[in-house]
């Protein structure tokens, strides 16, 4: 009899259903550890600590955007300003910066496009814009309750064409200043600086949204806004909070990638704002809002960025990879194929 | 209490009808259209008066010419916006269709044959699109987000990124440069095509289905309504519309090019909006988004001719979308509060 009971308890702890519903449940770690097996596979120097390196400052990046998008889309609105966000930041602050400077006679920005100082100033600029542009959208929502998709689509146009207005289409280059490099190519080992920055900001995020009101107000805002108004959350102020948060990961990524290139680049960013919303999408955030959670957003930059990678490998164009993008958005968000997971 | 609410009604349809004159007035000024075309007179007035290059009949030609190929594009937003969806791929689907058409000229017998194709493509994409909502149910901005990145990908992937000069292509010249008694083709199609979807629209049933989906989708679904069917047949003329438009633009610039409608579901969705389309759907018409389109052109066409670059314009078109869009919400919260 017992051993009945537990040859079936054997039986069903192994089935196949269960192992297939483990897999389902963890289908975010599993694709990763597939990915990286490929990876090895398909290219020698895939575990080498230069690629690594490389890939995990990628990640950082896309994971700072989508870790801004992710909550965005928990509290069921949408930011397409993330890639221009990452020009606009950077030229605007130093556009500004260098007409501070130049009233008490210093010039940043020697021949039109060297900048050599005032770094300090710009820094806090790039995350003060950033945040303004997340927070100027979220305001025109809720203020007007407009979709923020439109608002941010417009906006997104109105940056790129004001980067490259305020830029001349000029390049700036970094390169004169000490040590700009530090916070893209630094590194503890082989893991780079601006992954543990991107990796300590989600832990922090995750740990908010779990323990704290504040994930609780995000969530509920998201999830059924009539009632949480009801009960007394201020769906709107949270809203706004979530958009700028948004901002402030765009303007980061910004400066991670400036200091890396060492020059800003009125392009960069470009279309980064649809690597960020298919990351989310992968990572289980409901497209419906309130639902999913960011340890999801995090492993899937990295199921993104390895995939991006070998696609690489294999020489595949980056048109390639917007088709890919258009195809995850597509696949991942059909409510028919897949339900959100809590 | 219901008695008197109705009594109450009856008597304002009473005073309506005694001051009908008045209200008309009252009617004109609340309705999009007459404050489109005060908007409009203004805008040209303002710009004849300030430039006065602007009323000059080449530039009037000029702002026809881009009209009629964003008003197309303003057609196809318009029809998805009263089923209450939104088409965001428009611009990409534009490259695209225009672009795979574009890789059979001389390749197939007769001058319109890639001209048939770039539509029937752009009936196809659309309707993909449409499928792809209404089968796998994903919402229309997500399923259009991805459509655009999609698409896009695809028009880089058949010019490998370079740009197709148009050789031996009379007809697409002729479309994009070409006029008829003085005014541009694009703009005769546009008055064309509005009329038709005006028709559609006001007097069959097709219309009027696609109204009730838009205004309530729930409630014509439980009628049977097939909405399933009017949202893609939405997609579908806008696809179409996106594809019209592109070979229009191609033959303009005389060339082929991935980036070629980049930015043209803004401006769509933009003139939809102007001409009073409702967002949520099932609010708006087709001489809406006509003077709409003339009005969003005249004034584009204005700042323009002030002499701004291409990225300053790009900038207007963004401002514009979210100024166009926010007025009219403030303005449909006001009409809901004096009703």
């Amino acid at each position: 009899m017992q051993t009945e009971i537990s040859k079936r308890d054997l039986a069903s702890t192994f089935s196949i259903q269960r192992i297939g519903k483990f897999i389902g449940k963890n289908y975010l770690l599993f694709s990763l550890i597939l990915l990286i097996v490929a990876g090895t596979l398909v290219n020698d120097a895939f575990l080498s600590t230069a690629n690594l390196k490389g890939l995990l400052f990628t990640v950082a990046i896309y994971g700072l955007l989508a870790v801004g998008q992710s909550l965005n889309m928990l509290v069921s609105e949408l930011n397409l300003t993330l890639g221009a966000s990452m020009a606009f930041s950077p030229i605007l602050a130093i556009w500004i910066a260098r007409n501070i400077y130049a009233a008490s006679g210093v010039e940043i920005v020697r021949s039109g496009v060297q900048l050599v100082g005032g770094v300090p100033l710009i820094v806090f600029l790039v995350l003060l814009i950033s945040v303004l542009v997340g927070v100027t959208i979220g305001s025109i929502r809720v203020k007007f309750g407009v979709s923020s998709l439109i608002i941010s689509l417009g906006m997104s146009y109105l940056l790129q064409g004001s980067s490259y207005i305020i830029s001349n289409s000029n390049l700036i280059y970094l390169s004169e200043i000490k040590n700009i490099n530090w916070l893209g190519t630094a590194a503890i080992g082989p893991f780079p600086v601006s992954f543990l920055i991107f990796l300590l900001i989600g832990i922090v995020l995750i740990l908010l949204m779990k323990y704290t009101r504040f994930g609780l107000r995000l969530y509920s805002t998201g999830g059924n806004e009539k009632a949480a108004v009801y009960s007394g959350v201020n769906t709107k102020m949270w809203k706004i909070i979530a958009l700028g948060i948004s901002g402030f990961c765009a303007g980061l990524a910004a400066l991670m990638y400036s200091s890396r290139m060492e020059s800003i680049d009125p392009i960069q960013g470009e279309g980064l704002q649809f690597y960020a919303l298919s990351i989310a999408i992968i990572g289980g955030i409901s497209v419906a809002g309130g639902k999913g959670s960011l340890s999801g957003t995090l492993m899937a930059s990295a199921v993104l960025v390895i995939i991006l990678n070998i696609m690489q490998i294999f020489g595949l164009a980056s048109w390639y990879q917007t088709i890919m993008i258009g195809a995850i958005i597509l696949i991942a968000s059909s409510q028919a194929i897949r339900k959100p997971a809590r | 209490m219901t008695n008197e609410t109705a009594n109450q009604n009856s008597s304002d349809i009473l005073q309506e009808k005694t001051n009908g004159f008045t209200n008309t007035i009252k009617k004109l000024m609340r309705s999009n259209v007459s404050i489109l075309v005060i908007l409009f007179v203004l805008v040209v007035g303002f710009g004849g008066i300030t430039n006065p290059s602007f009323l000059r009949f080449q530039n009037i030609q000029t702002i026809m010419r881009a009209c009629g190929i964003i008003g197309i594009t303003g057609l196809g937003a318009t029809v998805v916006l009263l089923v209450g969806e939104m088409d965001i791929s428009m611009g990409a689907v534009m490259s695209f269709t225009t672009l795979l058409g574009g890789m059979f000229i001389g390749k197939l017998p007769g001058q319109a044959t890639p001209i048939i194709l770039t539509l029937i493509f752009g009936l196809l994409t659309g309707s993909f699109i449409g499928l792809i909502i209404t089968k796998l149910k994903i919402t229309a901005i997500m399923a259009t987000l991805g459509a655009m990145n999609l698409f896009s990908g695809l028009a880089y992937l058949l010019t490998s990124g370079l740009n197709i000069l148009l050789y031996n292509a009379p007809l697409y010249k002729k479309m994009g440069t070409g006029l008829w008694f003085g005014i541009p083709i694009s703009f005769v199609i546009f008055l064309g095509l509005a009329l038709v979807l005006h028709i559609v629209l006001t007097y069959t049933a097709f219309g009027k289905k696609l109204y009730f989906t838009g205004a309530n989708s729930k409630a014509a679904w439980l009628s049977g309504v097939n909405t399933s069917l009017i949202k893609t047949a939405s997609f579908a003329f806008s696809g179409m519309c996106s594809a019209l438009a592109g070979m229009f633009l191609a033959g303009q610039t005389n060339q082929l090019i991935a980036t070629l409608g980049v930015g043209y579901e803004l401006s769509g969705i933009a003139i939809a909006v102007l001409g009073g389309t409702a967002i949520g759907g099932g609010r708006g018409s087709v001489v809406g988004t006509l003077l709409g389109a003339l009005t969003y052109q005249s004034l584009l066409n204005l700042l323009a001719l002030s002499g701004l670059g291409t990225y300053v314009e790009q900038v207007l078109r963004g401002a514009l979308l979210i100024i166009i869009v926010v007025a009219y919400a403030t303005l449909n919260k006001k009409q809901h509060a004096l009703r």
